[in-house]
């Protein structure tokens, strides 16, 4: 085979595995998409993906070729996981030109999104439903709903400023700590009875590692330890992050006004 | 009771389905397997009283929900699980728990840290549980072979 052909499926095969992954996929769906898209121009390929990087090596006639792509900034974007499925389906089946693959996949990799601000509001309106969700009352769903708009536009601009997932989760404690606080103190002002605890549970919910940890034992349940161990220590650093942010709002709250509005 | 939380849940869903970009004809969908998830886990959550079974039964709902819906809409069942699932999700437990270390209350700290350990265990097994049967259905079938290995 030639080598041009070999280095551009292999260039197709991590580009399509670097947008799953860089999109939130599975580890072992993205392991499983390069193999598969080079066994189809028959190359068979060994590969090995974690969080942060993906390797893959090939022998063909005594030599060696080996690819080291480092991936960062990940983020969950289920539409672009199931078009790379679908690109990958239709290449192996034939459907898709060895030249044509690439711009397919910029295609994938740059698609619109939802807007910013259409984001911002429905993951609000999320925050203020799992209040309700939990038990909370119309005024703390009203409340949880605000507060939650304001930590999903603070968490959208840390997200352009900052490439740290830690200083954009303390940044979102912080704004949901004080939010909340605020909040709280004016229900009270109303007459309004409210739970701080049940605005922050709600609103907070936007940030919280959860779907995180869960995915992070499905791999390690899986048999992918070094990608379960890494996404481990990512969602209990982002949930520190998270209780740094709010404790040093609450702790700052107790010293000035001894803990008016909050217990 | 029910109809209520079920409603609810299906907000929480769709709202969460913006934040990971669903695709907009499968909103509906995914808000709604999430919330038969969350429907089932509270009511085995009053049956059974143990959080960590009735995440499991949850989970295993959203994804055989999920199963079936990928099949329908021809999509990774992933889009319907992800979002699905949140509600079950113990990320606020994990954050109680680094509270509760911030303020030195270890013992709370570890009891909430491990529940949400547990819970994580239980959905993951639950979403596996139904992954692996999907593929038994697939094989059967002799439909294409799916991407995934188990």
């Amino acid at each position: 085979m030639e080598q041009d052909t070999i280095r551009q499926v292999l260039e197709i095969a991590i580009y399509s595995g670097r947008v799953m992954l860089e999109n939130g996929a599975e580890t072992y769906r993205v392991e499983e998409t390069i193999n598969r898209i080079c066994a189809s121009q028959n190359i068979h390929v060994e590969s090995f993906v974690i969080p942060t990087g993906i390797f893959v090596s090939y022998n063909h006639e005594a030599k060696d070729y080996s690819y080291v792509r480092r991936i960062r900034n990940i983020h969950i974007d289920l539409e672009a996981i199931g078009m790379v499925n679908d690109f990958s389906r239709n290449f192996v089946a034939g459907k898709i030109p060895l030249d044509d693959a690439k711009a397919k996949l910029d295609q994938i990799r740059y698609a619109p999104r939802f807007s910013a601000p259409l984001v911002i509001l429905f993951g609000g309106l999320s925050g203020g439903f799992f209040t309700l969700l939990f038990g909370g009352t119309f005024f703390e769903f009203i409340a949880a709903f605000l507060v939650s708009l304001g930590v999903m536009t603070a968490s959208t601009i840390m997200t352009k400023k900052s490439k740290s997932s830690f200083m954009r989760n303390l940044v979102g404690g912080i704004v949901n700590g004080m939010l909340a606080l605020f909040s709280v103190a004016t229900l009270v002002f109303f007459g309004i009875t409210a739970n701080i605890d049940m605005i922050i549970i709600g609103s907070i919910m936007p940030l919280v590692p959860g779907v995180a940890i869960t995915n992070a034992i499905r791999d390690l349940i899986y048999g992918d330890y070094v990608a379960g161990m890494s996404k481990l220590s990512e969602a209990l650093l982002v949930a520190a992050a998270i209780a740094i942010g709010v404790g040093i709002v609450l702790q700052l709250n107790l010293l000035i006004s001894g803990g008016l509005y909050v217990y | 009771m029910y109809i209520k939380a079920f409603i609810i849940a299906t907000m929480c869903v769709i709202g969460f389905s913006f934040i990971f970009n669903l695709p907009r004809r499968v909103l509906l969908h995914s808000g709604i397997a999430g919330a038969f998830g969350w429907v089932a886990y509270t009511y085995f959550l009053n049956t059974f009283s143990s959080t960590i079974a009735a995440a499991l039964i949850g989970a295993l709902v959203v994804g055989l929900l999920g199963e079936i819906l990928a099949r329908i809409m021809k999509m990774p069942a992933t889009t319907f699980v992800i979002p699905g699932i949140i509600p079950l999700v113990p990320g606020y437990g994990l954050y109680y728990s680094m509270l509760k270390i911030i303020e030195r209350n270890y013992q709370q700290a570890l009891n909430v840290g491990f529940e949400s350990l547990l819970i994580a265990l239980g959905i993951a097994a639950g979403v596996i549980i139904s992954t692996s049967m999907g593929k038994l259905i697939n094989r059967r079938r002799k439909v294409i072979p799916q991407t995934d290995r188990h």
